[in-house]
């Protein structure tokens, strides 16, 4: 056991019988503010009263037949997170890596990668999952913080309603109505590692049924910490600005436009890059990869009835990432999506969907990097539905479903799944499920050429994509419990176990000649195929606890078991996502106190265990906010991140080596916000 | 390092007592609800035998629900020169010393037994659950348009000796017995 282990343990400890004495005396507190000015209030007027939908969603997100978490805004303000891909560390069960100042390995359940290929990731419905490389560009995942509403993330399969890639979870970043962020806002701040940051955000009526709000912000990020030697070379920044309009066309049914823009640059160190065909042939350098983006948006909603609504949505989305001299990528996205939900009958409802995308890509090629097809049109169309069975009232339901899509890639697909859902009353939930998902092929997977390295004679080392690289696919049985013994305390357990086929694998192939570019020289080819399956298991736990109405903690626990073995015939190397990628276990436990005269302390600790594959040590991060509001409309704050040491690790070299690793580095900034 | 650590977390766990902060805006329904209930008082009229028996005025909660915690907010309050009390329920026996009695909605399959262990009484019976009205209940909850809203069995609550105020009435949703 390290010192590190240790170390947790008397924090763990120290925590539970503090917790324990400080909360002796407390038993119940009798005023409940809310409820004493609502007394007051007449029976016209609690007539008018809005039910808050966050008990409608508590109400759901309880009562939900599968592991879904979510993150609110109170969280993100709180935690003194600064990006989305930081902020969910907050989700028990996360495997959140920070690779270098601008890139992270985020995903769920295993098999974390820098792109991690099973996690999809959406803002307000748009997908921000690239198909290039199957991943997630995390330093393009971005919004106003302060524009979130909320973070829902679903840990395991969700291939049934979201469609391919939703293998391992889904997050969904929702934003809020424009109707709630009227008035002015703007925050600003800096530190050591965030040297500069502000958002500025207007929200206005346009008349009763309109709203709209604009945005704009900016940061500058420092480059994190020397490791193995390197010199980082990994700061970044970006611009960003959008609107969103909401417009209550009836009482029944709302439209909402948005769109946003951004620029940007992310630097880094790139490795290895082969320049030259004629040994030794690589080079390393400092790039600035620049990107450069927007959407647009628009949804229809019309609600029926409390069982009946719909939904169609289209989107555009632009994202081009210019890496020269490495490649440059490109990528149009045209998305349409239509949703209906219906009783059929008492005890059927159901829901139902179609939608099409269609993504044309063109890249820049380079010695290092090159594409068979330099541009084309991609598209995939998908079906689903789902019917949720009412078999005793409020109490056991049975909900089966299955979407179907045809790709360009592996043609046709299908994910079905089966969930049991117990609520024997308001205090438990029992739920169950076996479902199938599927992670399609990547463009790179597809049709790259990756040259890795070159050796003498020459030869050039080539990863090779494959018309034939078929989907990967995943079969899931999970069961979860949720408890809820009063409005203060909640618990949430999950057990899963995965089966994995037709994961990547990186086949070695006959060499052959090639006479150009010159020198002549000769390829040690490796092709992208099916051959390598594997298990996953583990259980997330966690709880939340409000001893009293300012304060709040939460404590969360994962442990995690990876294995992965090639197929008998296999002769690869390696596969892209590989066992020691995740660590076994993962901790952490938050609080949140409001303080007297408007102080705000919030503290949070987690405890990532070691990355076998990367010798990457475990690590306890501890973070810590002070806040303090001393008018309704201003916010001032300090925060101090990674307090623990002044850099540590967090991921490991992926093969081939494409950047020059960095540490993670302590970070601590003041932050002012003001309403007006 | 270690010293860090303690002194952090000693400094979070240290327990001030502060008001929490006013935030009006999301309300959960059964907080609105509970609020209905201590509001419906001013609307009834209990039978004066009632009236008079105790200086006390009890709101009961019968099964496994937080109203009975919300409720506890307004314990204490002065009815009519009388002394709001919550008490929880758990015996059928109990169930006529109250004047309001709130049932929780896990109780379903016991509201025949329940109602017909209120026979002859004057208690006003509240509760959220499919039928409540129409199986005798007198005051039933619901959510329409996002909104907390009211049915009422006004017949039910005659039988019992109730008088509802023509005001209640009229921003409720009025349920009728039916003929047997």
């Amino acid at each position: 056991m390290s010192s590190n282990d240790k170390n947790f343990r008397r924090v763990f400890l120290f925590w539970f019988v503090l917790i324990l004495i400080t909360s002796v005396p407390v038993a119940y507190g009798k005023n409940d503010l809310e409820l004493e000015i609502l007394k007051d209030l007449s029976i016209d007027e609690l007539l008018d009263i809005k039910v808050t939908s966050v008990a409608k969603k508590e109400q759901r997100l309880f009562k939900a037949a599968s592991a879904i978490y979510v993150i609110t805004k109170e969280d993100i303000r709180r935690s003194g997170h600064t990006t989305i891909a930081e902020a969910l560390r907050m989700v028990p069960g996360m495997q959140v890596a920070h690779i270098d100042a601008n890139s992270w390995a985020i995903t769920s359940r295993g098999l974390n990668s820098r792109f991690a290929s099973k996690l999809l990731v959406m803002i307000d419905g748009r997908s921000v999952y690239s198909q290039v490389f199957s991943g997630v560009y995390w330093d393009e995942v971005d919004v106003a913080m302060e524009d979130i509403e909320r973070i829902e993330v679903i840990r395991g399969p969700g291939g049934t309603i979201w469609g391919a890639n939703a293998v391992n979870g889904v997050i969904n970043i929702i934003t809020k109505n424009s109707k709630d962020t009227q008035g002015g806002l703007i925050s600003a701040g800096a530190g050591d590692q965030e040297q500069g940051f502000g958002t500025f955000r207007y929200g206005q009526k346009i008349d009763d049924k309109k709203s709209i709000r604009v945005y704009g912000k900016y940061y500058e990020r420092d480059e994190f910490g020397e490791r193995l030697g390197n010199t980082p070379a990994d700061g970044w920044e970006a611009f960003r600005g959008g609107f969103r309009m909401d417009w209550e066309v009836s009482d029944k049914s709302s439209l909402t436009f948005q769109g946003d823009y951004y620029n940007g640059e992310s630097r880094e160190k790139a490795d290895n890059n082969v320049v030259s065909f004629a040994f030794p042939g690589t080079a390393s350098f400092d790039r600035e990869v620049q990107i450069d983006g927007g959407n647009f948006l628009a949804r229809w909603k019309k609600i029926n009835s409390d069982t009946s609504d719909m939904e169609l949505q289209f989107y555009y989305n632009r994202q081009k990432r210019d890496g020269s001299p490495v490649t440059e990528i490109l990528l149009d996205t045209y998305d349409i999506d239509f949703q209906h939900r219906f009783s059929l009958s008492q005890n059927h409802e159901i829901t139902w969907g179609l939608g099409q995308r269609f993504i044309k890509d063109s890249f820049a090629s380079s010695l290092s990097l090159q594409f068979a097809t330099e541009s084309r049109w991609n598209h995939r169309f998908g079906t689903f539905i789902q019917d949720e069975i009412t078999i005793i009232p409020d109490n056991l339901r049975l909900i089966l479903g299955s979407k179907f899509s045809e790709n360009n890639y592996t043609g046709f697909e299908y994910q079905p799944s089966a969930r049991i859902l117990w609520t024997p009353n308001e205090l438990h939930t029992i739920w169950g499920a076996v479902s199938r998902a599927v992670r399609t092929p990547s463009r790179a997977e597809d049709s790259i050429r990756a040259n890795g390295s070159v050796v003498p004679g020459p030869a050039v080392v080539s990863f090779l994509g494959s018309h034939d690289f078929d989907s990967e696919d995943l079969l899931a049985f999970e069961v979860g419990y949720r408890f809820r013994p009063s409005n203060k305390l909640f618990f949430d357990l999950a057990l899963f176990y995965n089966f994995y086929e037709n994961l990547n694998s990186r086949e070695p192939a006959t060499p052959f000649i090639e006479t150009s570019p010159t020198p002549i020289h000769t390829v040690i080819p490796f092709f992208v195929e099916n051959e390598s399956s594997g298990e996953t298991y583990g259980l997330e736990f966690d709880v939340k606890w409000k001893p009293q109405n300012w304060w709040q903690l939460s404590a969360g626990f994962n442990w995690l078991e990876v294995s992965l073995n090639l197929d008998p015939g296999s002769q690869a190397i390696s596969t892209l996502a590989a066992e020691g990628n995740d660590p076994d276990f993962q901790a952490n436990l938050r609080s949140q106190l409001d303080l007297p005269n408007n102080f705000e302390f919030d503290t949070a600790f987690y405890y990532v265990d070691n990355l076998e594959r990367f010798k990457t040590p475990s690590y306890i991060r501890a973070d810590v906010r002070l806040g303090w509001r001393p008018s309704e409309n201003l916010i001032l704050s300090l925060a101090v991140q990674n307090l623990q040491d002044s850099q540590h690790p967090e991921y490991g070299e992926e093969t081939p080596r494409l950047r020059s690793l960095t540490e993670v580095q302590r970070s601590v900034y003041g932050k002012i916000t003001w309403k007006f | 390092m270690k010293k860090i650590f303690i002194f952090l977390i000693i400094l979070t766990s240290i327990s001030f007592k502060v008001f929490p902060k006013e935030s009006f805006g999301d309300i959960r329904e059964d907080k609105i609800q509970a609020a209905f209930i201590y509001k419906f008082i001013q609307f009834i009229e209990w039978p004066s035998n009632i009236e008079s028996s105790s200086n006390k005025f009890i709101i009961g909660t019968f099964g496994r629900t937080n109203m009975q915690e919300l409720l506890q907010t307004f314990a204490g309050e002065k009815i009519n020169e009388r002394i709001l009390e919550i008490r929880p329920i758990d015996n059928l026996n109990d169930i006529k010393q109250c004047h309001i009695l709130y049932i929780s909605p896990l109780e379903t399959n016991n509201l025949d037994k329940i109602l017909e262990s209120l026979k002859d009484s004057s208690v006003l019976t509240i509760s959220r659950m499919k039928d409540f009205a129409n199986k005798g209940g007198m005051i039933n909850f619901f959510i329409n348009e996002e909104r907390v809203r009211f049915e009422i069995n006004p017949d039910s609550a005659q039988k019992a000796g109730l008088k509802i105020s023509s005001k209640l009435l009229k921003v409720s949703k009025v349920i009728r017995s039916p003929k047997t």
